[in-house]
């Protein structure tokens, strides 16, 4: 028995190698040319085509799972041929395929479900005479014409369900890895026709879709904030670097005027300094102040430095009604002179010459006392 | 019910596109973060600039004030005139006055647009005096204190009636015209 929807159903089962292809009567898939026949036989159930020598055979429930059994089928699967492509595609090995309706009156198919839904009821609740019923005929017959051919497929999907209650026998069709097609009310008003592949679709395209949603918002979004903070930037970067750019030169120009004026304005202490031996030479009345300098040993550096060394000296002559205890009184004071001038104050030759001057203490003349030295000076940092 | 043959492949392109939109994504927000830190370094940097450039800018109005400028009708003794001895408490012997060295004040590399005017009355420098040895002294280093003028070496001498002092490398500091 074969069951051939079209020529693309039948390619379709022709590619699926494990297809099992119960019976060897023909079905006509399409609605019209049986019931342009207008025959259905009961019981040979033979409907024989106008002009044709194929045989029409039209299923009831009973006809169709026994045949399934009797062919070995595992599993009933009512499937439009685009499913059967897939299956084939998918290699699955049990499909019994029934006739499907044409893609083409799909939607004029949904549209009638409405009107043949009480012919259904009616049989669903029995109340239509069953396959074995003398009565099937007739009312089949009269369901057939009145419905125009298009209650076969509902007939047979309702003889389906009540073999399966729960659907085409999900657990049976999950074990053997096939994807159940779902029930018509499970469908929504598509009826399952390439409702299943969408289903099966939506996985992987929402992942798609978030995926691509994602990506788009992610660079959307980041490069809406690298404006935003450019433009931040530019607002607030630009008058200073404007600012920047005309006041460059200027602003070197400001530090080197600024480090100039610091190094002039610095307090200069050298004629302090030289007051201060002077003053401390003046007190010694027996010794009399012939020169005095200071400079600073680096001599006008400009405090490039930040330590500036001065030289000074001091050239006193030692009074001729001098006598040994004021020289003795000088040289502390000469000491005291050093000191008040720094630390780091050096006599060079300070107790040299002393030391030569006592020597000469005996003879009653000038004498000059030198005394030698540098001090430092820490610029404030 | 989506693990099936048919949606692995599907299954497993997702999850590449993901980890490349994440690693997109991560690369990005590094972009960001390095653009964002670039950015304010460089809003710091002029921040900077900015402030040193206030803060500095009364230099040029001590400059000015520090710096006498250089006028066409400046000679020899309205220069002597400039230093202004008796302000300072000291004599001068402004008949003596001749001209020293001269040179446009540099330094480290910058050259000013200031020129150090030298002057003296005696052989050696500004021979300044005053009968009170502290009055000379005094006034001395309030001169030395003055940033418009300079001076290397500073020689006391006990004379007759006074003290005089010679300051050697007398100049000032004339700012040439902007």
């Amino acid at each position: 028995m074969k069951y051939i929807t079209d020529k693309k159903a039948l390619e379709g089962l022709k590619r699926a190698p494990k297809i099992m292809l119960a019976g060897e009567a023909v079905l006509a898939t399409s609605e019209s040319s049986v019931v342009q026949e207008g025959y259905i036989q009961q019981p040979e159930r033979k409907v024989l085509r106008k002009g044709s020598e194929k045989h029409l055979r039209l299923w009831g429930k009973t006809d169709v799972f026994e045949e399934a059994k009797r062919a070995g089928a595992r599993a009933i699967y009512f499937a439009p041929d685009q499913c059967v492509r897939w299956a084939a595609k998918q290699k699955k090995d049990v499909i019994l395929f029934f006739a499907c309706f044409s893609p083409n009156r799909q939607k004029s198919y949904v549209d009638e479900v409405v009107l043949t839904g009480g012919a259904l009821e009616l049989y669903a609740q029995r109340t239509l005479p069953g396959p074995d019923d003398p009565r099937f005929e007739g009312e089949m017959k009269s369901l057939f014409y009145r419905e125009r051919g298009r209650l076969r497929h509902h007939f047979i999907y309702y003889s389906c369900e009540e073999n399966f209650p729960k659907g085409p026998a999900p657990e049976f069709v999950k074990e053997i890895g096939l994807e159940p097609f779902k029930r018509p009310t499970e469908m929504g008003v598509d009826r399952g026709y390439g409702t299943l592949n969408l289903r099966e679709f939506i996985p992987p395209i929402a992942i798609l879709s978030l995926a691509v949603t994602g990506f788009f918002g992610v660079h959307l979004n980041a490069s809406l904030e690298m404006d935003k903070l450019h433009q931040k930037f530019e607002n607030k970067v630009a008058p200073v670097r404007d600012e920047y750019q005309q006041k460059d030169k200027s602003l070197k120009r400001l530090e080197a005027r600024s480090k100039f004026l610091n190094n002039v304005e610095r307090p200069d202490n050298k004629a302090l300094a030289l007051r201060d031996v002077a003053i401390a030479l003046s007190r010694m009345s027996n010794l009399l102040l012939i020169d005095a300098s200071i400079a600073s040993a680096s001599d006008e550096s400009l405090g490039v430095a930040a330590m500036t060394e001065y030289e000074f000296s001091v050239t006193i002559a030692v009074l001729p009604d001098y006598n040994r205890s004021s020289i003795e009184q000088a040289e502390p004071l000469m000491g005291d002179l050093g000191k008040s001038l720094g630390a780091s104050v050096r006599l060079k030759r300070h107790y040299e010459r002393a030391v030569s001057l006592k020597r000469i203490l005996s003879s009653p003349m000038f004498r000059f006392y030198e005394l030698e030295g540098t001090f430092s000076e820490q610029e404030e940092s | 019910m989506f693990w099936t043959n048919r949606n692995k492949p599907w299954i497993a392109l997702s999850v590449v596109i993901a980890m490349i939109l994440g690693y997109f994504a991560y690369s990005a927000q590094q972009d960001y973060e390095k653009s964002f830190a670039a950015q304010e370094a460089v809003i710091k940097s002029l921040d900077r600039f900015k402030r040193s450039y206030l803060a500095l800018l009364p230099a040029n109005i001590k400059w000015e004030k520090n710096f006498p400028a250089i006028t066409p009708d400046l000679d020899l003794l309205s220069l002597y005139r400039m230093v202004d001895l008796t302000r300072y408490g000291l004599e001068g012997e402004p008949d003596k006055v001749s001209e020293g060295a001269q040179e446009q004040v540099k330094q480290d590399k910058h050259i000013f647009n200031l020129h150090k005017v030298c002057i003296k009355t005696d052989g050696r420098g500004l021979l300044v005096s005053n009968r009170s040895l502290d009055a000379l002294l005094t006034g001395t280093n309030d001169l030395l204190s003055k940033p418009f003028f300079s001076a290397s070496r500073l020689v006391l001498k006990k004379n007759d009636n006074d003290f005089s002092l010679v300051i050697h490398d007398a100049c000032l500091y004339l700012r040439g015209e902007e």
